[in-house]
């Protein structure tokens, strides 16, 4: 069996098992409209302050639903016992690793992509207007953090403190893609569009590359024994 | 060996601690604060050796399963943590007479706090997975994705902070070095290079007993 | 400006003190290990000596002072930590 089909097996398998179920996309929905009003209330009274802070609150709600959502990636493989499975499956385990990371990557993006349209309706930021730009700068942000966020979800999955552990090795590797996003953001929702931060979106590629090289390289050895 | 090393370490720490106060003069524009620099840099260039290693530790962990090659990862980590406090430390105590505040979002704090918590990340790996070879192995996975973050922390951060700020404010060091703040920093960096090099010798040899033990 | 030198002995004194302190606990370790080892291997030795273990334990005596010994066995009582089973 190819190593594209493998993986694609994998997200296929992950994809229909949230189509029929839709456990974590219903959470996640939930999760980001509370999201919303959290932030309208400690934030919401000065318009102006909020407008300044949007870039950073979306982003915020990205990493924060995100968390909720990759910490759960590997759930249905620890909760009912198939780990055996992915360790005995033939071939290069990397291409499990693309394929967790696509279904990763795709969740949050209809998540954000959720966000962005509540945003839009209860701060009444036009969206659809940077839409483009937009998109392009949350892709390249949502990569990275689902390449780590995979690669780490996988390693914490089966270990004590896996609520503490997962954020706290996250985080901070994830400085760089936060800080690129938002700069970013900031500069299309001010309308700047995106010729001022090119430096940032090549340094958002740049991690992007570096992560999913990185667990493509060592996801067989997170996975063995 | 060791004791030779110990001895040696001693010297280099009177020597970098005679060039610090006795030999570099008074700083014209901060004063004798400026001192701290002397711990304060080669403290964090000894953090990046030690995270280094740690990188090149866990690579050939990896691709050979090699304990040594295990313990000098976990030892080198434990020491770079240290390291990392003590410029953490050691720049909050310069900053408070110099900028009047503990703590500043400036980009040299901001980066190296950054990576004061991802290396924490990788000892909590190692504390808290009970398995011995399991732990070795995600440890590995950390160090290396950590090490190639440091460069992505570094810039970013940098461009965070300075793109709007004017960088007089943002360089904790002497501007224009002379040469005898050079020599001196370069003594004090051999010297804490040197204690790295032991306390890793030490680490290594304690942890490679601990497993005798064990086993 | 003024010198501040409280903050540059704060400084100095905090890195002595952290670089210090996790040498001593490196020390301390090697310590505990060693009379570990020394505990061990009188035991495995008196099947074939078949004499009494109680003497020859000098590092124990040092270490342990006055700790009464449990005769027979050569085992003094050891914290939880650094007990290990017997072979």
């Amino acid at each position: 069996m190819s190593y594209a089909r493998r993986a694609w097996i994998v997200l296929w398998k992950d994809a229909l098992a949230e189509r029929r179920s839709k456990e974590a996309l219903n959470a996640l929905f939930f999760f980001t409209l509370l999201l919303l009003f959290i932030f309208q209330f400690t934030l919401g009274g000065d318009r102006e302050r909020l407008t300044d802070a949007l870039p950073g609150l979306l982003w915020l709600g990205f990493v924060l639903s995100g968390l909720v959502g990759l910490g759960r990636a590997f759930l249905t493989e620890r909760d009912h016992d198939c780990w055996e499975g992915l360790l005995l499956s033939p071939g290069d385990k990397s291409a499990i690793y693309l394929g967790k990371l696509a279904g990763n990557l795709l969740l949050m993006l209809l998540v954000e992509a959720i966000m962005l349209v509540l945003f839009g309706v209860f701060f009444n930021l036009d969206v659809g207007r940077h839409l483009p730009a937009l998109a392009g700068v949350v892709v390249l942000g949502t990569v990275g953090f689902a390449a780590v966020g995979t690669l780490f979800a996988a390693m914490t999955a089966q270990v004590r403190a896996r609520e503490l552990l997962f954020p706290v090795l996250l985080l901070p590797v994830l400085v760089p893609v936060l800080l690129g996003s938002v700069k970013a953001t900031e500069a299309v929702l001010a309308g700047e569009g995106l010729g001022g931060v090119t430096h940032w979106l090549k340094l958002l590629a740049a991690a992007d590359a570096v992560y999913v090289a990185v667990g493509v390289l060592t996801f067989d050895a997170i996975l063995e024994g | 060996m060791t004791r030779t090393l110990g001895w040696l370490v001693v010297l280099a720490l009177v020597a970098g601690l005679v060039m610090g106060f006795l030999v570099a003069p008074r700083d014209a524009a901060q004063g004798n604060v400026q001192r701290i620099m002397y711990v304060h840099v080669p403290s964090v260039l000894v953090a990046y050796l030690a995270f280094a290693v740690v990188l090149l530790a866990s690579i050939v962990y990896l691709t050979t399963r090699r304990e040594s090659a295990d313990r000098i990862g976990h030892a080198s980590a434990e020491v770079g943590v240290l390291f990392t406090g003590i410029t953490i430390a050691s720049g909050a105590i310069w900053g408070k007479p110099t900028w009047g505040t503990w703590w500043t979002w400036d980009a040299r704090l901001t980066s190296v706090a950054v990576l004061f918590v991802m290396y924490l990340g990788y000892l909590l790996v190692r504390g808290m997975v009970d398995d011995r070879e399991r732990a070795a192995r995600y440890s590995a996975v950390v160090g290396i994705v950590a090490a190639l973050d440091v460069p992505l922390v570094h810039f970013s951060v940098y461009w965070w902070r300075t793109l709007h700020q004017p960088p007089t404010m943002l360089k904790p060091g002497p501007s224009a070095m002379p040469g005898v703040f050079v020599a001196t920093l370069l003594v004090n960096l051999a010297a804490l290079a040197l204690v790295y090099v032991f306390l890793v010798t030490k680490r290594v040899a304690l942890l490679r007993r601990e497993e005798e033990a064990l086993a | 400006m003024p010198d501040n030198w409280s903050f540059v002995i704060a400084a100095y004194l905090l890195a002595a003190v952290v670089l210090g302190a996790y040498w001593r606990h490196l020390v301390k370790k090697e310590r505990e290990l060693e009379v570990h080892d020394r505990m061990d291997r009188p035991v495995q030795s008196t099947q074939s000596m078949g004499g009494p273990v109680n003497q020859g334990l000098p590092v124990n005596q040092s270490v342990k002072g006055t700790q009464p010994r449990v005769p027979g066995t050569g085992h003094l009582r050891s914290e939880p930590s650094t007990r290990r089973p017997l072979p």
